[in-house]
């Protein structure tokens, strides 16, 4: 009886380490100002996941009392020109905000780390016929690529979401590649060749699982990357369109500016900046100083 | 004849993570005109850095005392323009890795004339012309096409002559050589030793001749100071070096070189890992590798003392003259010595 | 050196090419592209359709009609606006004198801030070098359009220092009208500019051949100039280069916040009105140009790193 005691004991008390063992690594890989980056940024998150249950207005709820009202009780941070509740907007703006950097990445990531793979793996000609088709791609800047898209399929989050993933993709594989190649030259590399582990089993189970962190680093830093750029399509009308409560739909609003009523516009830059700061940072934490901040 | 160099009581800290350490705790040179003193010693032991001191080359937040005094002048007093005056004429330094050490970017015409054209108001054309000279004497074949090459195009031991030749061309009256030799292979070592060697004699140089390899010193010098933590352990006639070796340390590192006359089983080493300058408490330095350890030696400090022709720091220099250090007993203790370190 | 020259622009040209045709070739295969412009709800017989697609030459194969839209492009005639029936090299020519304007104008401010302010936080004291350093972190923090909104509310409308809209005309009031966004467009490439010169100074100040110098009794700004900042140009000119090829994407986010007339506001005003010949058009000259800065980059090395234009280091 003592012995189930104890054991349980060790059992649930193993379970309650398993958290600060992750945060500890955690702390160590980003440091305090990363961990309270990487806090903000969550947070976000679970404020847009929320969003029907921690936003205290609905979005496009209007209320023609209280136009561009002053931070109030009732409106923590005012009202826009439709008195719309602009924290509301924001909490809700969080979500195709952060949903499309979700998607850039995804898809970027699911094409350029099998085409790294299999440029390390096969070299010679294969990856020259790769490396020159990334180049031709990495021609096309991502928000040019992202209007050639729209001018086709027309405005919305998912064509300008797949543009920015075809633009961001070349540099994530060659990162990810010269990683890859490294780690193709070592000598347990040749041992699983000679164990006869099929090329996919190598890759898929011990080549890129090895360089995890490379790729978590890019991930990161794309996602601060395609924050900003599609906050910028949004800006630029091509992205989310309004009524849509959107960061960079709610920065384009010159109207608010000039009638005065700067706040409306300066509360989703603010949170543009303070997201993408805490990503960049985390991603240069991953990538290790400098190497993150390349582009 | 009053020395050309003396460095008095020479100690350095470097700034580390925050605090300072010392690099150099003691150190006693001095240098006649036309005399090469070889200072020997392992990595880290500040051989490298005394010769950045009397450059005046250390690194930002070092922290120096004592006194260098060349040709009568304190350095510590002399004020940037006269140090560069000093470097321009009168002090040459040549550096471990010839590739490191020269500027890529630029042609060896460049390199080499950049001083006299830049600083000492040398026409371009003449200054080409002296610099061709200086290739030539440093045995370089064809001094011309060298002057329009660049640096990647030359092997290391042609990049060393070069280096040479760059500290030639501003007629100095001392030469620290940092470890010339290290980064180039053998045969090419060989030569640019014989280069130095003939070129200190042809031009009457004073030398300071940095190198771990305390053969190759007694080689190339009139005397040798032997270097350990930060310290000269010992400073004698670079015969006495070989012969007789004083201190338990310059012993151990004769003994460590293998001598290719005699095949033996275990190459010796001097057990224990040496330590750095900032690492030194009470005693001798050397006592926690020394075979010949005493109690005195972990705790006092010895002084430095003229014992038999050399200048030795060590308590037991005196008894070791008087005949406990037999050459015959050489083979027996790196036997035993081997058989410590393994 | 001339072989490796050759090589770099024979790439150039094949990336031009190749881009031209994707441009060309997506814009094409737009479903009902041209015919609903031409037609919009309008049924209309066969006959009219075929010699509308005659004059546009929408009957040939797509290699023809590419082969006939790049000769044109080459030789200035970048094919006719079916929304406006106007040569679109016309409206081209109008719009472009802003961007590059504004373009040079920014690539000024990123180079003379950039470098400047890298140099003086690697050389100077440490209290400046963290000053410049907590500015270059806002700078890099901060996105071109919100950049743009931040300078227009504060500088424009708050201060009255600077007009909100428009380019202006003639030299000084162009001047006036394209700093805030000359400034909106250099500030995230010039925080990035500094924080890479300020590395590459410092890395070069650690080198030995800089040691080498100054032991040779070399006076301090000739090492700095000579031995410095002349080696630690090759990472500063390529991240310069890479910034200002970025500018021309960056171009149409502050022509859109400053109201300015660029090329960057027509090819987004052409996208809305599915004008896809202007849209063809203005993509290329922008993809055209990243490439060929991108070009002038590399052979800007060559000319910079002794050991790449002899071939025996690859870029």
């Amino acid at each position: 009886m003592s012995t189930l005691e104890a054991g349980d004991l060790k059992s649930a008390r193993t379970r309650l380490l398993v958290a600060p063992k992750l945060m500890r690594r955690l702390h160590r890989r980003l440091g305090t100002t990363g961990m309270a980056a990487a806090g903000f940024v969550l947070l976000v998150a679970i404020a847009a996941v929320l969003a029907p249950l921690v936003a205290p207005y609905r979005p496009n709820t209007e209320d023609f009392l209280a136009v561009n009202a002053t931070p109030s009780g009732a409106h923590l941070l005012g009202t826009d020109e439709l008195g719309r509740d602009m924290l509301s907007r924001l909490i809700w703006g969080a979500r195709t905000s952060l949903l499309g950097p979700a998607i850039v990445v995804g898809v970027a990531t699911g094409i350029a780390v099998p085409l790294a793979a299999i440029s390390a793996w096969f070299g010679g000609t294969v990856d020259l016929v790769i490396s020159r088709v990334l180049d031709l791609i990495f021609a096309f800047p991502g928000l040019l690529l992202a209007i050639l898209v729209v001018a086709l399929y027309g405005p919305g989050l998912l064509p300008c979401a797949i543009a920015l993933a075809i633009a961001y993709m070349p540099l994530i594989a060659r990162v990810v590649r010269s990683g890859l190649m490294r780690e193709r030259n070592k000598a347990y590399v040749s041992a699983l060749d000679v164990q006869g582990v099929s090329a996919f089993a190598a890759c898929a189970r011990h080549l890129v699982p090895n360089v995890s962190s490379i790729i978590w680093a890019q991930v990161t830093v794309s996602f601060g990357y395609a924050l900003v750029d599609l906050a910028a399509l949004s800006f630029l009308g091509l992205n989310i369109q309004p009524p849509t409560a959107d960061w960079g739909v709610m920065v384009n609003n010159e109207t608010a500016l000039l009638d005065g009523h700067p706040l409306q516009v300066l509360y989703p830059c603010l949170v543009i900046v303070l997201c993408v700061t805490s990503i960049a940072y985390i991603g240069n934490r991953l990538a290790g100083d400098e190497q993150g901040a390349r582009r | 004849m009053s020395p050309l160099l003396e460095v008095e009581h020479l100690r350095v800290q470097l700034p580390v993570g925050g605090e300072l350490r010392s690099v150099i705790r003691d150190v006693d040179l001095t240098l006649e005109p036309g005399e090469v003193l070889a200072m020997v010693g392992e990595s880290g032991s500040g051989k490298s850095m005394t010769a950045r001191a009397i450059m005046g080359l250390l690194p930002p937040g070092a922290e120096v005392g004592g006194r260098i005094a060349f040709d009568g002048a304190d350095l510590s007093a002399a004020s940037s323009r006269q140090l560069r005056e000093l470097r321009l004429r009168r002090i040459g330094m040549i550096f471990q890795d010839p590739r490191a050490a020269i500027n890529p970017v630029h042609r060896i015409g460049d390199f080499l004339t950049e001083v006299l054209v830049r600083e000492l108001g040398v026409p371009r054309s003449d200054a080409m012309k002296r610099a061709e000279g200086v290739l030539q004497e440093v045995r370089i074949r064809d001094p011309e096409h060298c002057l329009h090459q660049y640096p990647h195009e030359l092997s290391g031991g042609m990049l060393q002559r070069v280096m040479i030749a760059a500290v030639l061309l501003s007629e100095p009256d001392l030469i620290l050589a940092d470890e010339p030799t290290t980064a180039l292979d053998v045969t090419t070592q060989a030569e640019v030793i014989a280069l130095l060697s003939d070129l200190r004699r042809a031009r009457e140089l004073a030398m300071v001749f940095i190198t771990h390899d305390l053969e190759l010193a007694a080689a190339i010098s009139d005397r040798i100071a032997v270097m350990y933590a930060g310290s000269v352990v010992e400073t004698v006639a670079a015969a006495e070096a070989l012969t007789r070796p004083l201190h338990p340390y310059t012993e151990a590192l004769l003994e460590s070189r293998p001598d290719i006359a005699v095949r033996l089983d275990v190459i010796p080493q001097i057990s224990g890992r040496p330590i750095a300058a900032y690492e030194v408490d009470a005693g001798c330095p050397f006592h926690p590798r020394c075979r010949y350890a005493e109690e005195q030696c972990s705790l006092t400090p010895p002084k430095t003392a003229l014992v038999g022709t050399g200048l030795v720091m060590c308590h037991r220099a005196q008894e070791r003259l008087g005949g406990l250090h037999i050459s015959g007993e050489q083979n027996s203790l790196a036997d035993g010595l081997g058989a410590q370190a393994g | 050196m001339l072989r490796y020259l050759g090589r770099q622009l024979l790439s150039m040209v094949i990336l031009l090419l190749l881009s031209s045709v994707l441009i060309y070739g997506s814009l094409y295969l737009a479903p009902g592209s041209a015919d609903a412009v031409l037609f919009g709800n309008h049924t209309v017989t066969p006959a009219v359709r075929h010699a509308v697609e005659a004059q546009y030459h929408l009957n040939q194969p797509f290699y023809v009609q590419y082969w006939d839209w790049l000769s044109g492009a080459l030789q200035g005639n970048l094919g006719t606006s079916i929304a406006f029936r106007t040569p679109v090299s016309q409206r081209v020519a109008a719009a472009a004198p802003v961007t590059i304007y504004l373009v040079i104008y920014a690539s000024i401010l990123i180079t003379i801030a950039g470098v400047g302010l890298g140099v003086a936080s690697a050389l100077g004291g440490r209290r400046l070098d963290a000053t410049i350093m907590a500015v270059t972190n806002v700078g890099t923090s901060v996105p071109t359009f919100v950049a743009a909104i931040l300078l227009l509310e504060f500088f424009s409308l708050k201060l009255g220092w600077f007009p909100s809209l428009g380019a202006g005309s003639g030299f000084f009031s162009r001047i006036q009208h394209l700093t805030l966004p000359a400034v909106a467009l250099a500030l995230w490439a010039a925080a990035y500019l500094t924080r890479v010169t300020r590395t590459s100074m410092r890395d070069e100040l650690r080198g030995e051949h800089v040691a080498t110098a100054r032991a040779r009794g070399l006076r301090n700004s000739l090492v700095i100039r000579r031995h410095v900042f002349r080696n630690a140009l090759l990472p500063i000119v390529t991240v310069s280069g890479l910034q200002v090829a970025g500018l021309i994407a960056g171009t149409i986010i502050v022509e859109q916040a400053f109201g300015l007339n660029g090329l960057g506001q027509l090819l987004l005003t052409s996208v809305e009105q599915k004008d896809y010949a202007t849209v063809q058009a203005v993509a290329l000259i922008l993809v055209g140009a990243f490439v060929v800065v991108n070009t002038l980059v590399d052979i800007a090395y060559t000319f910079l790193d002794p050991r790449i234009r002899l071939g025996l280091r690859e870029a």
